[in-house]
């Protein structure tokens, strides 16, 4: 459905994205995810036409950027960082001009006005003055816009910027509604966002991808992947505890701490497999008392700041 | 052309949300009706020439004021970013945006048309010079018109924009007087630029097509150029 290739992008001599490519299938959601000025607006400005790359290509719903712009225009939905509000006029007859200008029949538009306001659950406010609304219902009011004329491609520019928790919950709900069948790219710096709504996440860094793959592919890539740590009952000693616990399938790297009348061994698990039923008959075998046995999986967080961080 | 109309609708809504539009309306007729009563009193005569030439003036200066938010206020907003990535062509958006300032103003120059009809009703005016003259208003009006919204693609601050609109119009009213310094082919050139020279001969009476011409020729030049900057400014 979108499909970026080599995309380069300077201002002046200034590199903004270099050589990023990656691609969406239809249906999915893309997180675009990466410190602030890494890159992501500049990549959906390119997608939506509003720039030029300065080279590479990308092509949405099959309609190249550059060459068939107004194309690609007419089947996307776009909500930028800075909404696209005009504060003096009237939620219905903001959408009303939206409508018009991206060419929604004239008999259709009232019914997708309608069910862009349902969707968005905008109907309680159709009579209020845009620049005086809550800046939860602007955000909502901006994405009842790019719904508009049904698009297949969403390119969302940090959809929840400026709300507060419970407004970021609600917009992330309506995000996951909105998506259906369409195709959507959503950008973010935060990123409980990007792992609670998108199936695909792209991380930039300083205008390059740093990495490309689906939320649990990226855990899992990261080194360790996920930690298993065990309480045993007693103040045993190390290295026995040690060699037992490598001999498990898939077991990485084991440490053993002794914590007062107790001891904690973290294990590391190398592949994808679990290996928790192992941890427990290897604990039988031995005849040691399991106290506790938690799992820890490394949260993207951890993922993203590992990528992303560099020694200077 | 559908999408042109779109645009200007929106734009004479918000003309009339705001109370810029009523405040120069309402000024700029009482200023000409001013002018109107002032100049006739004086002269006793049932002619509009002594009065086209103040309102151009006056209009000159108070035109900026309609055209300056029309593109910068879009800039400052960020919705400027909204249009460009929506089904519309840039030359799409500024004839619109164009549009709305014509209609505007097209709604002043009717009410103006108040004063011809005064003197048909209590004198015997020479009808043609009257018409020619509104006609040579309306042209140099649009031409105003054009270039302050020229000028407000320049700059996201619509203070600045209207400076700027002020100056370049003023520099177009006068650059006649350099062309009478320079003389010559080039003298006679940079004179034919001028706003004020052109206006004359509308308002004697004398309809020449060179200087409706002239006036055509300035509002498309700077139409274009306006398109040129919106689409310059983004690669």
């Amino acid at each position: 459905m979108i499909e970026v290739k080599k995309l380069t992008k300077f201002y002046g001599p200034n590199r903004a994205v270099e050589d990023v490519s990656f691609t969406v299938e239809k249906g999915q959601i893309l997180g675009l995810l990466g410190p602030n000025g890494a890159g992501k607006t500049t990549i959906m400005r390119i997608l939506t036409g509003y720039f030029q790359p300065t080279s590479g290509s990308a092509t949405v719903a099959g309609f190249d950027v550059v060459e068939e712009t107004m194309e690609v225009k007419k089947r996307i939905g776009y909500l930028q960082e800075v909404l696209p509000l005009y504060h003096e006029m009237v939620v219905s007859s903001y959408l009303e001009f939206v409508a018009e200008l991206k060419g929604v029949p004239k008999n259709d538009r009232k019914k997708q006005i309608r069910k862009a306001m349902e969707l968005t659950r905008t109907n309680d406010v159709s009579n209020r003055i845009i620049g005086r609304l809550s800046r939860g219902y602007k955000q909502r009011v901006g994405l009842a816009q790019a719904l508009l004329n049904e698009p297949e491609v969403l390119i969302l520019d940090e959809p929840t910027i400026g709300l507060d928790p419970k407004q970021i919950i609600e917009i992330r709900e309506l995000i996951k509604n909105m998506a259906g069948e369409r195709t959507v790219i959503l950008s973010s710096h935060i990123l409980p966002e990007v792992s609670m709504t998108c199936n695909k996440v792209v991380i930039i860094d300083a205008g390059h991808i740093v990495a490309e793959d689906t939320q649990e592919g990226l855990l899992q890539k990261s080194e360790g992947g996920d930690r298993v740590s065990v309480k045993l009952k007693g103040n045993l000693t190390g290295e026995d505890i040690k060699k037992e616990f490598t001999k498990i399938n898939n077991a990485g790297i084991v440490s053993v701490k002794n914590e007062g009348s107790s001891t904690v061994i973290e294990v590391v698990r190398a592949g994808s497999i679990d290996i928790r039923e192992d941890i427990f008959r290897t604990a039988v075998k031995n005849d040691w008392v399991i106290l506790e046995m938690k799992s820890a999986a490394l949260s993207l967080e951890q993922v993203f700041l590992k990528l992303t961080t560099r020694e200077e | 052309m559908n999408k042109v109309w779109v645009i200007a609708k929106r734009e004479l809504k918000s003309y009339f949300v705001s109370p810029v539009a009523y405040v120069v309306i309402g000024l700029f007729l009482l200023i000409s009706g001013y002018f109107f009563y002032v100049i006739l009193a004086s002269s006793r005569m049932a002619e509009a020439r002594g009065i086209i030439m103040n309102m151009s003036f006056t209009f000159m200066l108070m035109s900026p004021l309609i055209t300056m938010r029309l593109l910068s206020e879009e800039k400052k907003l960020g919705t400027i970013e909204f249009l460009f990535t929506s089904p519309i062509k840039v030359s799409e958006i500024v004839a619109g945006k164009y549009l709305a300032a014509l209609i505007l103003f097209l709604a002043m120059v009717v009410i103006t048309f108040q004063y011809p009809l005064y003197l048909i009703l209590f004198g015997k005016p020479d009808l043609g010079p009257i018409f020619t003259s509104l006609l040579g208003f309306f042209l140099l009006g649009g031409t105003y018109l054009a270039v302050g919204l020229f000028a407000s693609s320049l700059s996201e601050n619509q203070l600045i924009s209207a400076i700027v609109g002020m100056v370049v119009l003023i520099f177009l009213w006068v650059i006649g007087w350099a062309g009478d310094l320079i003389g010559g082919g080039a003298g006679n050139f940079i004179s034919s630029l001028s706003m004020m020279n052109n206006l004359e001969n509308l308002g004697k009476g004398v309809l020449d097509a060179g200087n409706i011409f002239y006036y055509i020729a300035m509002i498309f030049f700077f139409l274009f150029i306006t398109v040129k900057r919106l689409e310059w400014k983004r690669w």
